[in-house]
């Protein structure tokens, strides 16, 4: 009998394929229901007056943008909808590509004008130094955009901003790692009292309950989390409707691609325990 | 000296900017002024940042060094080797040009950066390069010497940018790393049935807690157990994990600050390598 280890793992990887292109191509899709989780993040946002300033910062790349990109973008529209006012800044170097594009596409829905509702600042090198700086001072950490190049104080938006980040009602981070909200918590939340929510891949998500609900307002928890968010925002936004749907559709697959985990979990300890009652006996 | 003014530096750094982070944050609305520790952190986080930076320049001149030392040596990855410096050097070099748009010389600019199209107000595009759009004029360099003009924004209907550093990104790097990144469930399904054993009593308790976590993740989960993954799902994650982490959390912050305060005091010296 064959044992798992001396098994072929092809046939693991044909049958993982097998259920994720299958049922993807299927385009059947499966609803969730709310977590008190995405429920706070996204009171979090309704509860800001309008005009309030939020520092977004995208701390991704595209190795995560699967799990990060929906809820980054329906971020931007719920902030959009709320006629709150965007600063955007990036800690990881790959990540201002994803937010141009998402704002190149999203702001002109919305008409929202650059430098008054909304200002790219584009990646800060650094890491926590870097998160550092933005609270301790955010024109000395961006003395000029990263669109147009031009100086701090020719943006209303950041004229409004001032010096240090006494003016951001919220900080939103969408987070794939280091450096990501876990750096940002001392750095801005702690330090400067700024409210944060957050969205991250699932690895990420478990520290942050450590966090919720003092240090983190609301978090959302890799695609399940942004399927739940986009759910509630996308009630009222046409534009999202088809993310939320292509979400629903993945949550499908990533529920048959965990019960195949299961599974052979299940039958790797079968074959397992099998075998050592055999060679016992 | 040698080892006297590194740690000097060290500790006068280290306590500026401990005693900066719990100096008020300067707050107008409250009449609170910026202080002079907040002045000195500013400083010395600007000089972190350069450092940083720095540190990146140095990581590609020792990649380089690295690599071509091994290309020269026939190492056996040499291929990948040469793929990687390529592709650095390429990526640096269309980068850097992008960036330098306004002062790079007209044939290097010409092949090396893709004109941005600008559709003029009365229809017609002209092609060229965008270096500043502001409310009342846009700055540009345009056919046939690429001097720098202005015209006023009013003549601008829209600017289409075209980038080969973006192109690159997203027909090459993104799916790429994408690619790197999803690979990851074929190796865990194939690592669940080849390693995860019920070996111990912690092993059973990590694979139940495991199995839990992810049925309590997707919909499927509650149809599959009659509603229990999601309740199970939320205790574990809001009770056992919640208390587990912030234990992890403070010692780990414990030794941090401990760690921290030997570094500040000079105790702790591994970091000039004794």
């Amino acid at each position: 009998m064959a044992t798992p280890r001396s098994f072929d793992r092809r046939w693991i990887f044909l049958a993982m394929g097998v259920v994720v292109v299958g049922l993807y191509a299927a385009g059947i899709r499966a609803p969730l229901p709310n977590s008190r989780y995405v429920e706070s993040f996204h009171k979090t946002i309704e509860d800001l007056p309008a005009g309030s300033i939020v520092l977004l910062s995208a701390d991704f790349d595209p190795a995560s943008a699967a799990e990060l990109e929906p809820m980054y973008k329906a971020v931007i529209h719920h902030l959009f909808q709320r006629n709150l006012r965007i600063v955007n800044v990036a800690t990881w170097p790959a990540a201002p590509p994803f937010t141009r594009d998402a704002f190149s596409r999203i702001a002109p829905q919305y008409h929202k004008q650059y430098g008054v509702d909304w200002v790219e600042l584009g990646f800060l090198v650094g890491d926590d130094v870097a998160l550092g700086s933005i609270g301790q001072s955010l024109r000395s950490a961006y003395p000029t955009d990263t669109l147009n190049h031009s100086a701090y104080d020719s943006f209303p938006l950041l004229r409004a901003v001032g010096d240090s980040c006494q003016g951001i009602a919220l900080l939103v981070t969408i987070s794939a790692g280091f450096p990501g909200v876990l750096e940002w918590i001392p750095q801005l939340g702690s330090r400067y009292g700024v409210p944060i929510i957050t969205g991250t891949t699932a690895v990420q998500t478990p520290p942050l309950f450590a966090y919720y609900p003092n240090q983190i307002k609301g978090f959302l928890g890799a695609a399940t989390g942004a399927t739940q968010y986009l759910q509630m925002v996308a009630e009222n936004t046409p534009e999202l409707q088809p993310t939320r749907d292509e979400n629903q559709k993945r949550m499908l697959v990533q529920s048959w691609a965990h019960m195949l985990i299961i599974g052979l979990i299940v039958v790797g300890n079968v074959i397992y325990f099998t075998g050592r009652r055999k060679a016992q006996a | 000296m040698k080892r006297e003014i590194p740690i000097l530096l060290t500790v006068i750094c280290g306590l500026l900017v401990t005693l900066a982070y719990f100096a008020p944050a300067p707050d107008p609305a409250r009449g609170i002024e910026p202080s002079a520790w907040q002045a000195v952190n500013s400083e010395l986080l600007d000089w972190a940042t350069i450092l940083v930076a720095v540190g990146f320049l140095l990581g590609i001149a020792n990649l380089v060094r690295i690599n071509l030392k091994q290309i020269a040596a026939k190492h056996p990855d040499t291929p990948y080797k040469v793929v990687l410096l390529l592709s650095m050097g390429l990526f640096l070099l269309f980068g850097m040009a992008e960036m330098h748009v306004k002062w790079l010389w007209t044939p290097l600019l010409t092949h090396l950066v893709p004109s941005d199209s600008i559709e003029r107000a009365d229809g017609t595009r002209i092609e060229g390069y965008v270096l500043e759009r502001g409310d009342k004029e846009v700055t540009l360099r345009t056919a046939p010497d690429y001097a720098v003009t202005k015209v006023p924004a009013d003549s601008v209907k829209s600017i289409t940018k075209r980038s080969l550093k973006i192109w690159i990104y997203d027909k090459f790097f993104a799916p790429l790393q994408a690619t790197m990144f999803s690979l990851l469930a074929f190796y865990i399904a194939s690592a669940a049935f080849r390693a995860f054993r019920a070996r111990s009593v912690e092993a059973t308790l990590l694979l139940a807690a495991g199995a839990i976590v992810m049925l309590g993740q997707v919909p499927l989960g509650d149809e599959l157990t009659f509603g229990l993954a999601t309740p199970m799902h939320a205790f574990l994650m809001g009770n056992v994990v919640k208390a587990g982490q912030r234990a992890i959390i403070i010692g780990a912050s414990l030794g941090v600050l401990a760690t921290g305060l030997r570094i500040v005091l000079g105790l702790e010296r591994s970091y000039l390598s004794e």
